[in-house]
């Protein structure tokens, strides 16, 4: 790490590291509490994998926690505990950016929750360009003529590839089956 | 037998016979370079367009398709971490980072000579070995094969070198994940938790499409680069042609092994290029232990790729002698020559010989084609890495997404693709290597069926392993590796604390 970088960014990373495990380690008991319900030939196997990855998925949570309790390295600038106590009223250029890197990841999340909403509502071709148009003028800064040129090409053109040429049987949207059934 | 390869190379090479191998090799690399439909969807197109063609113009169509989308997938994986089929998956792991460093023509040039230099390989092996294939595929079984999935399983610890505790983590929830679905042996549903979509396990290609591909794309919005190269534009056309075509040259060992392997592999029906890719992949990780894989180590791209052509001409060992299809692919073609009144068996090879090397030689000609037009199209390629960020995401996602659906046209799959995008962001944000994760997951089934069967004959009092040669040669060769690599590790460890 360069001198003089903040000490904040590092015990973040360490919490997200932690809920990581954490969120793994629970996965990994509810699938050890599924196999007790199974047969004794059925649970063998994965009970051998399961067991050994729970152990150490506790030895990485307790290296993860025992690692905020680290000496925080010097950083030249005389870094401590005091600094990163200090980090988010000082607004450092390293606590802001760590703010865009969560504001673009929750961004982007919902992105795809829009594209997953779409593809289920209206189905595959349908949602394409409800999601590329928005995407294009939000992100990308295009105008909408841009925009809305960049995604008719694209669903054009993989609807002649794919609906047309390949015919690919794609999943009807839930709009079209509700239509079909009121029909 | 030599008069017969003869026979079969002028067959290929007369006019119009040589048109079959080389528009379909066209066609195939068009179809592999799109993600989500591959060389397999155009084989199951190509059925019915031939069904009044000259049987002879199918072969070579079919040993064509067969043979030419294998180098193109492996485009895509190297410049967007898509990988074109479920084989080239083991290529992104260097071959993308390789791109990102601006390496782009260097990892596609080395991917393409690996391919057709490995397809003569392995049209070598299975010529070498039509006249003894019946003792080849009979001599392997449950023993041996678990011994190639505990060997894949054995490099976890290796290519996971910085973080190892998080890659036997990984390794441990991919062979969870592996054993969703029913059991093997009882039929019991295990991990479905109800929901009949998990009955047929968790299919591997949304994994791989949402690991890899859609946690790239989550990468980039993330970390606001302009786009995939993290060079600028120079530099990003950077890296040689030359540079990739001589890596080959400077590693002849790790590029025979690798396509011997995949040869091998190949020729044991059910296995699967996914297999051969990555037990080649771990194989070069476990060769230099001190290398920079999963860094962008040209010989990561070598290794699979080798193997995965190496694998197409053994995969058709199985077919022609018995009739037995391996894979997809070898289903369709299969199903195209027995449509045509060509029936794969003992006969076709004792008395057809002739026929059976055309379709050899189509398989080669198209795996030189492809590879021919991959090398003077690298510098063209490398430019896709350039393509600005804001057009590349909503484009690849969308591909991702079609991806997903056209597998197997289930919303489940997009779902599924999803999640395993944010799970694989989320590994690659925190640093846990996902590799471990995808070997361990493609190695499930065969290490748990295997395991099951051997101990199964172990207990009925039917095995007798040090009368296996091949067994006893696979163990061997896994002892070898993986106390070599284990010594190698040792030494670096004790340089490093200074002792």
């Amino acid at each position: 790490m360069a001198p003089g970088t903040p000490v904040a960014p590092e015990v973040g990373n360490v919490k997200a590291r932690t809920l990581f495990t954490l969120v793994l380690l629970a996965f990994t008991g509810t699938l050890i509490v599924e196999c007790l319900t199974l047969s004794a030939p059925s649970r063998a196997a994965p009970l051998w994998v399961l067991v050994p990855t729970a152990v150490l998925l506790m030895a990485q949570l307790l290296a993860d926690i025992l690692s905020r309790f680290r000496r925080p390295r010097d950083h030249g600038g005389g870094a401590g505990p005091e600094r990163s106590f200090d980090a988010r009223s000082v607004g450092g250029p390293e606590w802001s950016r760590r703010d865009a890197v969560r504001w673009r990841g929750a961004r982007i999340t919902g992105w795809l929750l829009l594209l997953l909403g779409l593809v289920e509502a209206c189905g595959f071709f349908v949602a394409v360009p409800l999601f590329v148009v928005p995407y294009l003028r939000v992100e990308g800064g295009l105008r909408w003529g841009a925009s809305i040129l960049f995604a008719g090409a694209l669903v054009g053109a993989l609807f002649l590839v794919f609906g047309v040429w390949v015919d690919v049987p794609f999943p009807e949207g839930r709009f079209y089956r509700i239509a079909a059934a009121v029909r | 037998m030599l008069d017969a390869a003869l026979e079969g190379l002028g067959i290929v090479l007369s006019w119009p016979n040589v048109l079959y191998p080389v528009v379909g090799t066209l066609f195939a690399m068009v179809f592999a370079f799109l993600p989500g439909i591959s060389g397999v969807t155009l084989m199951a197109l190509a059925i019915p367009w031939t069904y009044a063609w000259d049987p002879m113009a199918t072969v070579l169509l079919f040993g064509a398709l067969v043979g030419g989308s294998t180098f193109m997938g492996s485009v895509t994986a190297i410049l967007f971490n898509i990988p074109g089929t479920s084989p080239n998956a083991a290529t992104m792991l260097d071959g993308h980072p390789m791109a990102r460093r601006g390496e782009a023509r260097t990892a596609i040039a080395c991917s393409a000579t690996a391919s057709a230099l490995g397809s003569t390989v392995g049209v070598v092996m299975l010529i070498a070995l039509l006249p003894v294939v019946r003792w080849v595929v009979l001599a392997v079984g449950p023993p041996e094969l678990l011994l190639l999935a505990i060997w894949g399983l054995s490099t976890v610890a290796l290519v996971s070198r910085r973080a190892v505790l998080e890659g036997l983590i990984a390794a441990g929830l991919g062979l969870a994940v592996g054993f969703v679905g029913l059991d093997p042996r009882t039929a019991e549903s295990r991990f479905t938790f109800g929901i009949e979509y998990l009955q047929d396990g968790v299919p591997i290609v949304p994994v791989f499409l949402g690991l890899f591909a859609l946690a790239e794309m989550i990468d980039l919005f993330v970390s606001g680069r302009k786009t995939v190269s993290e060079a600028d534009a120079r530099a990003a056309m950077g890296g040689s042609t030359v540079e990739g075509i001589l890596t080959v040259a400077r590693n002849p060992g790790l590029f025979l092994r690798s396509s011997v392997l995949g040869s091998l592999i190949g020729m044991i029906p059910g296995i699967g290029g996914t297999v051969a890719s990555f037990v080649a992949y771990g194989h070069a990780v476990q060769s230099d232990p001190q290398g920079r894989f999963g860094e962008g180590d040209v010989r990561g791209v070598l290794a699979p790729e080798a193997a995965n052509d190496a694998k197409d001409g053994g995969s058709l060992l199985p077919v022609l002698a018995f009739g037995i299809p391996g894979s997809e692919g070898t289903v369709l073609l299969l199903a195209a020559l027995t449509l045509h009144g060509i029936h794969p068996g003992p006969e076709l090879v004792s008395d057809q010989l002739p026929l059976v090397f055309a379709l050899i030689w189509s398989l080669f000609l198209s795996n030189w084609l492809t590879s021919a037009i991959g090398l003077f199209s690298s510098g063209q390629f490398a430019r896709f890495t350039l393509v600005p960020a804001h057009l590349l995401v909503p484009v690849i996602t969308v591909l991702v997404a079609l991806a997903a659906l056209a597998y197997r046209a289930t919303f489940g799959d997009l779902l599924l693709t999803v999640g395993f995008g944010v799970f694989g962001y989320a590994m690659k944000a925190l640093g846990w290597p996902r590799v471990s994760f995808v070997i361990a997951l493609v190695l499930a089934s065969l290490f748990e069926t295997n395991l099951q069967l051997t101990l199964g004959l172990h207990r009925a009092g039917r095995l007798d392993l040090l009368a296996r040669p091949v067994f006893l040669v696979l163990l061997g060769m896994l002892v070898v590796t993986v106390g070599w690599s284990t010594w190698h590790q040792g030494r670096r460890w004790h340089r490093r604390s200074g002792t």
